[in-house]
């Protein structure tokens, strides 16, 4: 919202000496953030009003003219190239030369095409009142020749920018602006005066008067009041109050509706002026009826929903109420007689309204957060002598004020201790508590209790938000100031357990040592990347109902399409090596169903997942590219750091379609739970995603780890000497080391101590069809002796023999 | 005089002497040095086969070429040590002779990184550890009634708005949301406060680290990001604790110099509520850059960066949660964590943290 500081002056007693800045200042502290200050006619200087006394054509210059203006008893012949120029009689702006224009151009006299021209004539831009122009600003008749101009159009002035909390709805003015500023600085404020006029009251839900007004439901609009006037006449509003407008963010249209928005920017209640001619039989204030249309004044047919509130007529919907007005009863250029509704809506029917039709007004703005039912009479008041004063023309009857059902009267205690216990230590006596209430209109008074002074609370129907203690604990406290609140550390309590986030935490660290980056993906991803992870399309995942964009439809079920994605992104930026990982949560539910059975809530396990393309580290000459033992290595660092005994498994038939199916292995526990996967990526799936290089994945499930690793128990180092042998043989290429390592086991050798794998040889040139040759080198060792020769021979023996038993073996 | 023999022999000794000494000279391996040692003093070796002679001489010519082949032998094996100290001294200067070009990169793989939004999280919560605040995590999805009503948040305020929040497509058909009974991705970390209260009776000292999500992507907003709850409810927690905790942190993760103030405002869930703000550590809060005196580009020329909210805990809040708020008190507080890792590195595009460019990323070690 904004603010016009030379207006908020008018309304509250400031001394001179008070700096825009300083108001600023303390409204930001108290709760009124001041997000911008705009000058307005800042370093505008000496420029005068001037009246236009004859023209005639630059001898030069089609373009051009020369402008005689009578500048208060001199004239001037001034160069001036808009199209504009009115007849002799014309008030317009004139910057004489020595006068400074925003920016800081100072004018000269200047030769213009052959002619000399004594400054310029000026347009609101050159003013730096707007941001375009169609040409000269033209000023009404009775601006004063010769006067200054800034003193006539109420500048110089600066706009506040003021950011207004939801729970603040009688801030949203000047008027309630003042009353802040009045409280904060301990100067008096006060509404401008108005005449008194003739109401006539209602207490019910319908009334008769010069319009007659009903309402279907006093919940949906408590108040409604109506005044006709007639005999008016549409002009534009003065320069002064179009700029205040304008400087507020309302565009200025005609004096009629131009008063309608400047009593909303100066009270806070929007009103609307219906062309009364236009509105047959009376207003009734009542919901949309099923197929009824409206449009609007932006000139959109809108479809009514039986949500909506309307003011209708006797035969149509003229207006949704609180929101827009209607085309159809819109005031004119030819409108003279005006019916002026001032009025309260239920703020959730029309922030329903305005959310549906994506029409966000001042007024909705207003009416959403509550406007104040009890500050009707005077925002009638003020509009009726505006509209007289600028439209000329009178009242019809008495203004009929239909007030269906009044706020009830609210009290509010709090409690001196109450009030120290919350801010920590005392911070202000009961009565300067209640003065400071008092200062924003909440009158209050002490009462002395048996447990101390207690302040009762009037509160005022202006601030609906103020409803227990805490509420009015706040307002002392903010206006006091928050500074005057101790600072103290916390009392030392409990010693804090260890986070949940440790193991993930654990897995990043280990992730990183092994040289991996990690990288933050979005939790949701297109539904593309989720069904190209099957060559059958299907969706997975849950779907966000209101997505910002296909980007982010789908919640993630997996981090390998990130990965994929990021790592897509990086080759494209012309990194070759790309290694990179992500710990973090997915989502296993499909759309609604498989929560967990006992709380009823999404599954959403952690996982640790990770993405390698390129080479082996190496530099004068490349590396090898990355292959399946590269990233198992990966994956047994982040097992050994997790304490994790890990099982790679060949997956056969049900390896996943994005998983090359020979270079990728199932990962499980110890147990046989399934811990996860790792392996290259299918090329079918990669190309899927557009990823035109080789990548080795994984992803582990930390989930089906402990939230603990296992305590560790330690071994002596051994006291006697070992012995190796090796052993080499051809066998199946589809025995597994595994397998092997389980058939040397299956001997049962307690002297038996380490397997090692040495050699996986598959050249074909050497290697029978089918065969793959393996080194083994395998430990022998005992705990209580050196072992003999004869002993080691004796025990190998019965090792290969184990291992013949089971596979067809040819040593070599 | 000695015999014909003797003398014969002695100059043979000598000979032989020299002989060896010709010999090992262009040798430069020990074993090839042992081994004309051996074909000189070994049992068959030339100076042994002259000591045949010695046997045939007459007793008193025995002593004087006796010592002559002592002589000799000692003459053979100073030669041979002589060599290979040489020999072993030319090794170490050879060995000692090998350079590299220190400064090119070494081998293996270089460590990978930590992402900078971790990299604050962590210290955040190392931080408030050190306070006694526990870390508590929570769900992404949640339902409406831990993200809102919970939280003093009813069914018609415009937080709940389908325009910041994501809900979950419930089923094929879905209608307009029904308020209460959907889920959501979380908006704030705030759930987490009500999963810890519902957990177990006050005191309560946690922290909430997580990411949240709202319905916003422009230069300044993304769709998902991250934020640390703090909640503390004992007996008597005032906004004087919440004033030392904040201080505490701000001190901790910005600057001993750095100051904080408490700006009044509104969050549905805190009565009173407030804004943080930490002074400016680029221009010390003066709002000019000490070298320039130009505006400060931090803070805007205002001397304060806002990193949060805060509050004392409303009493609906309480009651949700069934904590009796005549008993106890507390605050709550909730920073953004990308809006701090922008501040403490210099990051100047909030989008930067998830373009996961690893030529941004690589620096954060």
């Amino acid at each position: 919202m904004k603010i016009s500081f030379a207006w908020l002056r008018e309304l509250v007693a400031l001394p001179a000496s008070c700096t825009v800045e300083e108001v600023a200042g303390a409204l930001t502290l108290a709760g009124l953030e001041i997000e911008g200050l705009h000058r307005r006619g800042a370093g505008l200087a000496g420029v005068r009003i001037v009246e236009v006394v004859s023209m005639r054509p630059h001898p030069g210059a089609d373009k051009l003219r020369l402008v005689t203006v009578d500048a208060g008893g001199t004239r001037e012949e001034i160069v001036c190239g808009a199209p504009n120029v009115p007849a002799a009689g014309g008030k317009v702006v004139w910057a004489p030369p020595g006068a400074t224009l925003p920016g800081g151009l100072t004018l000269a006299r200047r030769d213009v095409r052959g002619v000399s021209s004594p400054g310029m004539l000026c347009s609101e831009v050159e003013l730096g009142l707007a941001a375009q122009a169609d040409g000269l600003l033209l000023l009404a008749g009775d601006a004063p020749t010769g006067g200054d101009f800034l003193a006539y159009a109420g500048l110089p002035d600066t706009v506040l920018e003021v950011n207004v909390t939801a729970n603040r709805p009688d801030a949203l003015s000047h008027v309630g602006v003042a009353r802040e500023v009045s409280a904060l600085f301990g100067v008096p404020w006060q509404r401008p005066a108005v005449a008194t006029r003739e109401v006539k009251r209602v207490a019910g839900t319908a009334g008769q008067g010069s319009v007659n007004v009903s309402i279907a439901d006093g919940r949906l609009c408590p108040r409604y009041q109506a005044t006709v006037l007639e005999g008016l006449s549409v002009a534009a509003s003065p320069l002064a109050l179009r700029l205040r407008l304008e400087a507020c963010g309302v565009r200025a249209i005609s004096n009629l509706v131009d008063v309608t928005n400047f009593v909303m920017l100066e009270a806070g209640h929007p009103l609307h002026a219906f062309d009364a001619d236009k509105v047959e039989g009376g207003i009734e204030v009542r919901l949309a009826r099923a197929g009824e249309t409206l449009v609007t004044l932006d000139g959109v047919e809108r479809k009514l929903e039986p949500t909506d509130l309307v003011i209708a007529d006797a035969h149509k919907p003229l207006a949704l109420a609180g929101v827009m007005g209607g085309a159809s009863s819109e005031v004119t250029p030819a409108t003279k007689r005006v019916l002026l509704e001032a009025a309260t809506f239920h703020p959730a029917t029309i922030r329903k309204t305005a959310k549906r039709l994506g029409l966000s007004s001042e007024a909705s703005y207003r009416f959403e957060r509550g406007v104040d039912p009890n500050g009707l009479d005077f925002a009638t008041a003020r509009a009726v002598d505006a509209l007289l004063a600028s439209g000329g023309g009178r009242v019809v009857g008495a203004t009929l004020d239909v007030y269906v059902t009044p706020p009830a009267a609210k009290r509010v205690q709090l409690s001196l201790a109450s009030l120290d216990r919350l801010a920590g230590s005392s911070v202000c006596t009961a009565e300067e508590a209640a003065a400071r209430l008092g200062a924003i209109g909440v009158a209050t008074v002490v009462e002395r209790t048996s447990t101390g002074p207690q302040l009762v609370a009037e509160i005022p129907s202006f601030r609906p938000d103020l409803g227990i203690e805490q509420d009015l604990a706040e307002e002392v406290l903010r206006l006091v100031g928050y500074q005057a609140i101790p600072v103290r550390l916390p009392a030392g309590g409990k010693a804090p357990a260890a986070s949940p986030e440790a193991l993930a935490d654990a897995a990043r660290d280990a992730l990183a040592a092994a040289g991996l980056h990690e990288v933050a993906l979005w939790a949701f991803v297109p539904a593309a990347w989720q069904r190209a992870l099957s060559p059958e399309p299907r969706d997975v995942g849950l779907r966000l109902r209101n997505p910002i964009s296909a980007d982010y439809e789908i919640m993630r079920t997996t981090l390998l399409p990130g990965l994929v994605d990021s790592a897509r992104r990086n080759v494209a930026r012309g990194l070759t090596d790309v290694a990179i990982f992500e710990v973090g949560p997915v989502v296993l539910a499909e759309a609604g169903a498989e929560a967990d059975a006992k709380t009823g809530e999404t599954l959403q396990p952690t996982v640790a997942g990770g993405l390698l393309t390129g080479h082996t580290a190496g530099w004068l000459k490349p590396g090898a590219p990355l292959d399946y033992f590269d990233v198992k290595g990966v994956v047994e660092s982040l097992c050994a750091a997790l304490g994790v005994e890990a099982r790679y498994e060949p997956w056969g038939a049900e390896v996943p379609p994005f998983l090359h199916p020979g270079l990728s292995a199932r990962v499980r526990l110890s147990d046989g739970r399934s811990l996860g996967w790792l392996g290259e990526l299918d090329p079918r799936y990669r190309k899927r995603m557009d990823l035109d290089v080789a990548a080795l994945a994984f992803e582990l499930d930390l989930s089906a780890l402990g939230s603990t690793r296992p305590a560790l128990r330690s071994v002596s180092p051994p006291r006697f000497p070992s012995v190796s042998r090796d052993i080499s043989f051809w066998i199946d290429v589809d025995v597994t080391s595994d397998r092997q390592r389980a058939a040397f086991r299956a001997a049962e050798q307690p002297l038996l101590r380490e397997l090692a794998v040495c050699e996986d040889f598959r050249d074909p040139k050497y290697a029978p069809a089918g065969k793959k040759g393996m080194l083994w080198s395998l430990t022998y060792r005992a705990d209580d002796r050196t072992l003999t020769d004869a002993e080691v021979d004796a025990a190998h023996a019965k090792v290969l023999e184990a291992l013949k038993k089971q596979f067809a073996v040819a040593v070599r | 005089m000695p015999s014909e023999v003797v003398s014969t022999t002695l100059g043979e000794l000598e000979r032989l002497v020299a002989a060896f000494s010709e010999e090992i000279g262009p040798l430069v391996t020990e074993q090839d040095i042992r081994a004309a040692q051996a074909r000189y003093l070994g049992k068959k070796g030339r100076v042994s086969d002259l000591m045949k002679v010695l046997g045939k001489l007459p007793p008193e010519e025995r002593p004087l070429l006796g010592e002559a082949v002592n002589k000799a032998r000692a003459h053979i094996e100073d030669a041979v040590a002589a060599r290979l100290d040489a020999l072993a001294e030319r090794a170490l200067a050879g060995e000692l002779a090998r350079s590299v070009d220190v400064t090119l990169p070494g081998r293996g793989r270089a460590l990978g990184t930590l992402h900078p939004l971790t990299h604050v999280r962590r210290e955040v919560e190392e931080i408030f550890h050190g306070l006694g605040f526990e870390v508590k995590t929570g769900p992404w999805i949640e339902t409406e009634w831990h993200n809102f009503d919970a939280l003093n948040t009813p069914a018609d305020h415009p937080a709940r708005d389908m325009q910041d929040t994501f809900f979950l497509q419930e089923g094929p058909q879905d209608g307009p949301p029904r308020p209460g009974n959907g889920r959501v991705l979380r908006s704030h970390t705030s759930p987490v406060q009500i999963r810890t209260m519902l957990a177990g009776p006050p005191p309560v000292k946690m922290i909430a680290p997580g990411n949240v999500f709202r319905r916003d992507d422009d230069a300044t907003h993304t769709p998902m990001f991250p934020q640390v709850e703090g909640l503390y409810v004992d007996e008597n927690v005032s906004m004087a604790e919440l004033k030392g905790t904040l201080l505490h942190f701000v001190r901790t993760f910005f600057g001993a110099a750095v100051d904080i103030r408490l700006r009044a405002s509104f969050f549905p869930f805190t009565e009173p509520s407030a804004e943080v703000d930490a002074g400016c550590y680029l221009c010390g809060g003066t709002g000019k850059l000490p070298a320039t005196q130009a505006r400060c580009s931090l803070c805007k020329g205002g001397g304060w960066i806002e990193i949060g909210g805060c509050g004392m805990v409303h009493p609906n809040v309480f009651r949700a949660v069934g904590y009796d708020p005549t008993k106890v008190t507390g605050f709550a507080f909730g920073m953004g964590l990308s809006r701090m890792a922008m501040l403490k590195y210099g990051v100047d595009d909030l989008r930067a943290f998830y373009e996961n460019d690893l030529r941004f990323l690589r620096q954060f070690r």
